[in-house]
């Protein structure tokens, strides 16, 4: 029992976290550099307890992130569920697999996630038309390694123990 | 499964439906402190900047103010006969007296919002009075309108965005066209002009008040660029904002009576 509660603490923490450092003003130029913080939360919240976590809070979460960002309702919900479905997948290969495979596994799924909301705003006739777009990704696996141990340290710290049960 | 089919409902859905305010709203209040938090930085540096701004500079910018002051009333004397004027002129053809407005000013919330769209979040939101589809102006033009109220912010689209659209009237020469934002590079275009529309590079544009969303006047930017391209029936026609996007850190909200 106690564990969940610090679970939910935790996640309410690093939600926090991702979400000021999502809509944290940058200036114009280096907008589109800014790495993809709350899908890098909900992937790495999967890796770690896969038990107290699953695609339908990753959902909750990508609602609260349209309200945020003022994106239309469900957007990044669908995004955010289906990337963590599929972690949910890689899960029990990956955590095996030495850091640059993984390193380039989670490049993927940012990847797939970036490609799925330039979807829907290309879907919405807004195409950013440039290619830095892409940008978004390379810096989300340079920050990811920092952001993993953060996240872990922070877990730590709330005394959430760390569940290396592998399914 | 689950997840994905409610999203895929919602995203069709909450246009239309009228809970999704209210939903809003509610989720709005869990996301407020995060945007308040954001910008807690950028306010301290203005408060900073006032506690440390040299007390010649302010006697100095006092006088400069008030200059300004004096002539903007001089300005505005002569506005007031015309007002008049106008009034009667339009008693005189029967048509509908023009409506007064007044302003509210809210501050900028620095806030990044989503790359694609453009839009920027205030700090008066439903408690202060502001409702949906209320225009923003800022000293220069118009600014945007009013997409969504939250408890204590507000979220404005800026004329810029893709989904944004005005009826335009030329000062010049009274011509109106309606101008939707182009979504890039901080510009309107003007759609479905005919070829032989009385527009020219450097005309004023304001607001024609047609459709009543937006009252009649304000200026929202000139014409910088005008394309004839002979394979299309139209006149491309690029407009560039009156109002100072870029450097906007306090905007007014229009209120029609």
């Amino acid at each position: 029992m106690m564990r969940v509660f610090r679970w939910w603490v935790f996640l309410a923490i690093g939600f926090y976290l991702s979400a000021i450092l999502t809509v944290f003003p940058l200036p114009q130029s280096v907008q589109w550099y800014r790495p993809q913080w709350m899908l890098m939360f909900v992937i790495a919240c999967q890796l770690m307890q896969p038990k107290l976590f699953n695609a339908l809070i990753a959902w909750g979460i990508g609602i609260l992130v349209d309200v945020l960002l003022g994106t239309p309702l469900g957007e990044h919900a669908l995004v955010y569920a289906v990337i963590c479905y599929i972690t949910a997948f890689m899960r029990p290969k990956l955590i095996l697999e030495p850091i640059w495979t993984q390193l380039g596994k989670i490049f993927l799924l940012v990847c797939l996630g970036q490609i799925s909301l330039l979807w829907f705003h290309v879907f919405a006739g807004q195409n950013p038309q440039t290619l830095l777009y892409w940008f978004g990704t390379v810096t989300s696996c340079l920050v990811w390694p920092a952001f993993a141990w953060l996240l872990r340290v922070i877990s730590q710290l709330l005394l959430v123990p760390p569940l290396f049960a592998r399914r | 499964m689950v997840p994905i089919l409610l999203s895929l409902l919602l995203i069709f859905f909450s246009p239309r439906w009228k809970g999704t305010a209210l939903v809003q709203d509610y989720l709005g209040r869990v996301v407020e402190p995060i945007q308040f938090t954001v910008d807690i930085p950028s306010l301290l540096m203005e408060k900073c900047q006032l506690l440390f701004r040299d007390r010649l500079m302010l006697l100095a910018e006092n006088i400069d103010l008030r200059q300004q002051q004096m002539y903007m009333q001089a300005k505005i004397q002569k506005l007031h006969a015309l007002e008049a004027e106008n009034l009667e002129l339009k008693e005189l053809l029967k048509s509908v007296g023009q409506e007064t407005e007044s302003f509210f000013v809210a501050r900028l919330i620095h806030v990044n919002a989503d790359p694609f769209s453009h839009q920027i979040l205030l700090n008066k939101g439903k408690q202060q009075g502001v409702i949906v589809g209320q225009p923003v102006i800022d000293a220069h033009g118009l600014v945007g309108v009013v997409l969504a109220t939250h408890q204590d912010t507000s979220r404005v689209l800026l004329l810029t965005d893709a989904g944004f659209a005005v009826p335009l009237q030329s000062v010049r020469s009274g011509e109106r066209a309606i101008a939707t934002g182009s979504g890039v590079g901080g510009e309107l275009r003007l759609n479905y002009v005919p070829r032989t529309a009385d527009f020219m590079e450097g005309d004023q544009l304001v607001t024609s008040g047609l459709g009543g969303k937006f009252p009649e006047g304000y200026p929202v930017g000139v014409i910088t660029s005008i394309q004839h391209d002979p394979s299309t029936r139209f006149t491309l026609i690029g407009i560039t904002p009156s109002a100072k996007l870029g450097q906007l850190r306090h905007v007014l909200l229009v209120k029609t009576k």
